[in-house]
């Protein structure tokens, strides 16, 4: 809930020019495979399309006789070496799409797979050496896997056996996993011996169980790896995929990315920032659980329900509005990311407090409970009016009929205020790439439309809780549950959500370490 | 606890490749997130968005960067992250967020010197040259250093002091030999040398200068291209279009694309100049969706070219928005006599050559726009004076000024 604010600034994975160059080196009983991919980003492209003269569309006559062409060249910058002797290599499949890439130029992957027999083995190690150099200097991704198939088994590598571009469709850039730049490997491998059309020595190697690798000297992968680009039996099939970072990471972040703002384009933007508060509303961690579990517990209204909705909306858009001028007013460093653990500290601090205050009065209340025995209902209203007064401070607002004191209002806001004061880093997001497009009045636009989104929802939860409580009053009208019960258990809930939050922001603050 | 931190590479001894550095902090980080080595991953990203040109570097940087500062460093490791910061600010041209981070780091620490060096690039951009020179001044106390004199040289030629610039970018190339300094930034210091020669027409000093730097950095790009200018003035121009193409092979930045345009058209090779010139144009595009800022560098393209002369001045005014260098006024000073509004381009011409500088470029402009306004001894001045300092300045222009000069008449006697 807290991080993810300072990613919005990278909008695509490497930059318009690169070339991005893969290959997964499969080493079989009796040949080795090749599966090459070269990724053009959109100027490289252009260039591509300038000297070849080439229609990025699929399936266009010229690009057959093209990729054939460009399947020799690149093979002639490749060079594949076993036990010191260059094997050649052969064309054996070869394909190419054009994804659109930014702005809806085109950009270019390509892929072929080359094959070199091996010369038969005698079933010790050997030694592979591999080499790719097309695109020399050309920043990139440049990634080689070795995978061992059938019939042999990789002793040691100087690259992975798992690739993490999943076949550079898919480029996790992150701050420990920037992009590989292997351009060379060395593999010692080891081939199982053809058996014998009939096999009458026994005594022949049998084949290791495990491959033992050398440990790769890089950071292991955060996200989960992809699975090595499938073995399968036929090898020589190509699965040529566009990149996933095209589609956006926030749907509301790219509303304000749109270029040219039309009318319609700001209609159909405001109603997609309310849509997606709505939804956003039903995500878990914002201020609803605090206004559902209040509401159950209190013997609150539809208007307090309301009440609550709105003041969690409008703090939350507060929130924003002040995190987003912080961010741009303050400093650098000031980010939001260490801003926003301290806000929620202080937000989950005092949604505690107050769940812990209401349990003690609730707790209190049920010591007596021939002063508080009455349900806030239309019914059965056997409301005392002989509280002692000492016992005045043990109901507070919550057992006030609706309307009768404005003492239930300022703990309503409060609880509201607190419920959404930390803003959801969607929202924060939006804002600043507003901010950083230059689209102030824009940004701020959409974010009351999200916040009305988000308010719609919230009053609608509150209601529907309110009325939901008084159901279950019709049926349980005075028994303990609705009495003592519900009110106890709402108001600990309260408390443990402000506890969660307090501790998640404290970790988020580095304050508090949590060894998983 | 922490180290004290020196200069990039120091603490590692001997300075390493940038994918070295980055593989050596990842590896600590991943074992433990301790804040320095943030920031020294930060310094390696940066290093290699510097080889490389490859923006997605200075992304990572960034946010390496930001991470360390988050992470409650002591004032030392902060002050050098945010100056870090700083400088991956100016490199994304933002100007305004890199003096004010550049600012941030002077309060983590007073006592740091290296935050002048990004206050003062940023204040260079807004054309505040005094506040930049008080800046580096301030750099110089550091002894030993590399980082003052590329800018001081900077400085000094924008001042007119090119002798001075000269020397003071050689004493950068000593400093980054003795500090052993990452390779890529001698190479840096070396190229710029090269082309303060070429500012002089010193064909032969310049040509020394890029090869060296090619030497310390093979493939580095920007040699690459200072090479191909140099060789394309000496009228060697098949190794010139090699250079541009090899530099284009690293990265296709439009002006290197522009300039090998430059050299089809004066060998005659018309279609490829085409090609050249319909990459730059693309570049420009794919730049204006990703909102990077390439207004200047784009409308002297148009002006050059005789394209686009009304889109070439809005690119030069919303220039101007974010940038009020000498460099900027030019090019509007540029775009309105382009559009036949040589009066208007009178005041920015002034306040471009403000300084003095001894720029071949700037006296062509100022003489075109005289002329266009019949001032024939300003016209002649300045335009005898752009092609005694560097006569092969342009490729393309430097044939126009002459033929402009020769219609003028040239007066001899006139220095």
């Amino acid at each position: 809930m807290v991080l993810g604010v300072a990613a919005a600034a990278v909008a695509h994975p490497l930059g318009n020019f690169s070339i991005s160059q893969y290959t997964a080196i499969r080493i079989g009983r009796d040949a080795i495979e090749l599966r090459y991919v070269i990724d053009m980003a959109e100027i490289p492209t252009f260039q591509e399309i300038q000297e070849t003269a080439i229609v990025p569309e699929a399936g266009h006559a010229r690009l057959g006789p093209y990729l054939a062409r460009k399947a020799e060249t690149l093979k002639d910058g490749l060079r594949l070496d076993v036990d010191d002797q260059a094997l050649p290599l052969r064309t054996v499949s070869r394909d190419v799409i054009f994804p659109p890439g930014a702005g809806g130029l085109p950009t270019m992957k390509l892929g072929v797979v080359y094959r070199a027999a091996l010369p038969p083995g005698r079933g010790q190690d050997a030694r592979l050496s591999y080499r790719d150099g097309n695109y020399a200097d050309r920043a990139g991704w440049k990634e080689i896997i070795a995978v061992a198939g059938p019939g042999a088994t990789i002793v040691n590598a100087s690259v992975p056996e798992r690739d993490r571009s999943d076949q550079l469709s898919n480029y996790p850039v992150d701050l420990l996993d920037s992009p590989p730049q292997d351009r060379q490997a060395r593999v010692v491998f080891q081939r199982v011996i053809a058996p014998p059309a009939v096999a009458r020595t026994p005594d022949a190697p049998p084949p290791p169980v495990v491959s033992p690798r050398a440990e790769v000297p890089r950071p292991p992968a955060t996200e989960p790896a992809t699975p090595p680009p499938s073995p399968a039996a036929d090898g020589s099939e190509l699965r040529l995929r566009p990149n996933r970072q095209a589609t956006p990471r926030s749907a509301l972040a790219d509303l304000v990315t749109v270029n040219d703002l039309g009318l319609g384009v700001v209609l159909f933007a405001l109603a997609a920032a309310a849509a997606l508060g709505a939804f956003h509303a039903l995500e878990p961690g914002h201020g609803k659980t605090v206004v559902a579990a209040y509401l159950v517990g209190s013997r609150g209204t539809a208007s307090h329900a309301v009440l609550l909705g709105l003041t969690v909306t409008a703090s939350h858009t507060a929130g924003v509005y002040l995190l987003g001028g912080i961010a741009l007013y303050a400093s650098r460093y000031v980010v939001p990311e260490r801003l926003y653990p301290w806000l929620g500290v202080f937000s989950g601090l005092v949604i505690a407090g107050l769940g812990f205050s209401l349990v003690l009065r609730r707790y209190a209340a049920q010591s007596h409970p021939h002063e508080h025995g009455h349900a806030h209902t239309h019914e059965g209203d056997d409301h005392h009016h002989h509280h002692p007064a000492d016992h005045h401070h043990g109901h507070g607002h919550v057992h006030h009929r609706e309307g009768d004191g404005p003492v239930s209002l300022p703990a309503l806001v409060a609880l509201g205020v607190t419920g959404g004061i930390v803003p959801c880093p969607a929202a924060v997001v939006v804002l600043l790439s507003a901010l950083s497009l230059n689209r102030i009045g824009f940004g701020l636009l959409l974010i009351v439309a999200f916040s009305v989104g988000l308010a719609a929802v919230l009053i609608t939860i509150g209601v529907l809780m309110v009325y939901a409580r008084r159901v279950m009053a019709r049926f349980t009208t005075d028994g303990p549950l609705v009495r003592r019960w519900l009110p106890l258990a709402s108001s600990a809930v309260i408390t443990i959500v402000g506890v969660v939050i307090t501790f998640q922001s404290l970790i988020a603050a580095g304050i508090l370490h949590v060894k998983l | 606890m922490l180290l004290a931190l020196g200069s990039a590479g120091g603490v590692l001894g001997q300075p390493r490749t940038s994918d070295d550095l980055i593989h050596y902090y990842q590896a600590r980080l991943a074992r433990r997130a301790d804040v320095s080595s943030y920031g020294r991953l930060g310094q390696a990203y940066i290093l290699k968005a510097r080889e490389t040109g490859d923006p997605t570097y200075y992304a990572l940087a960034d946010t390496a960067l930001t991470r360390c500062l988050v992470l409650n460093p002591d004032r030392t490791t902060a002050a050098r992250a945010a100056t870090d910061l700083a400088s991956v600010h100016m490199a994304r041209h933002q100007f305004r967020e890199a003096l004010a981070t550049g600012q941030k780091a002077l309060g983590f620490d007073p006592e740091s010197l290296l935050p002048y060096g990004p206050i003062g690039d940023a204040h260079i951009e807004f054309g505040e040259y005094d506040k930049a020179e008080v800046a580096y001044e301030k750099m110089k106390t550091l002894a030993g250093s590399f980082y003052p004199h590329g800018r001081l040289s900077m400085l000094k030629f924008l001042k007119g002091d090119t002798a001075g610039a000269i020397a003071e970018m050689r004493r950068a190339v000593e400093t980054g030999l003795e500090g052993n300094q990452p390779k890529e930034n001698v190479a840096w210091a070396r190229f710029r040398l090269g082309a303060t020669l070429f500012h002089t027409g010193d064909l032969t000093g310049a040509a020394q200068a890029h090869e060296q730097a090619l030497s310390t950095f093979p493939g580095y790009h920007r040699a690459l291209a200072g090479l191909a200018q140099v060789r394309a003035a000496q009228g060697r121009y098949p190794e010139a279009i090699d250079g541009y193409h090899k530099a284009i092979g690293v990265i296709p930045l439009p002006e290197y694309a522009a300039a090998l345009g430059d050299v089809y058209t004066k060998t005659g090779q018309a279609d490829e100049a085409r090609k050249q010139y319909a990459l730059v144009e693309y570049i420009g595009r794919l730049n204006a969706l990703n909102q990077v800022l390439y207004n200047r560098e784009l409308a002297l393209f148009y002006l050059n070219h005789d394209l686009k002369p009304v889109e070439a001045l809005d690119l030069a005014r919303k220039e101007l928005e974010s940038r009020r260098d000498l460099y900027t006024f030019d090019v509007l000073a540029w775009a309105l006599y382009k559009n036949g509004r040589a009066q208007e381009a009178l005041a920015p011409m002034t306040d471009a050559l403000r300084l003095g500088t001894k720029d071949a470029r700037l006296l062509y402009h100022a003489g075109m726009i005289h002329q266009a306004l019949d001032d024939r001894e300003p016209a002649r001045r300045a335009l005898q004076e752009a092609l005694r300092l560097n006569p092969h300045f342009d490729l393309l222009q430097a044939e126009v000024a002459a033929r402009a000069l020769k219609e003028i008449g040239e007066r001899p006697g006139q220095p």
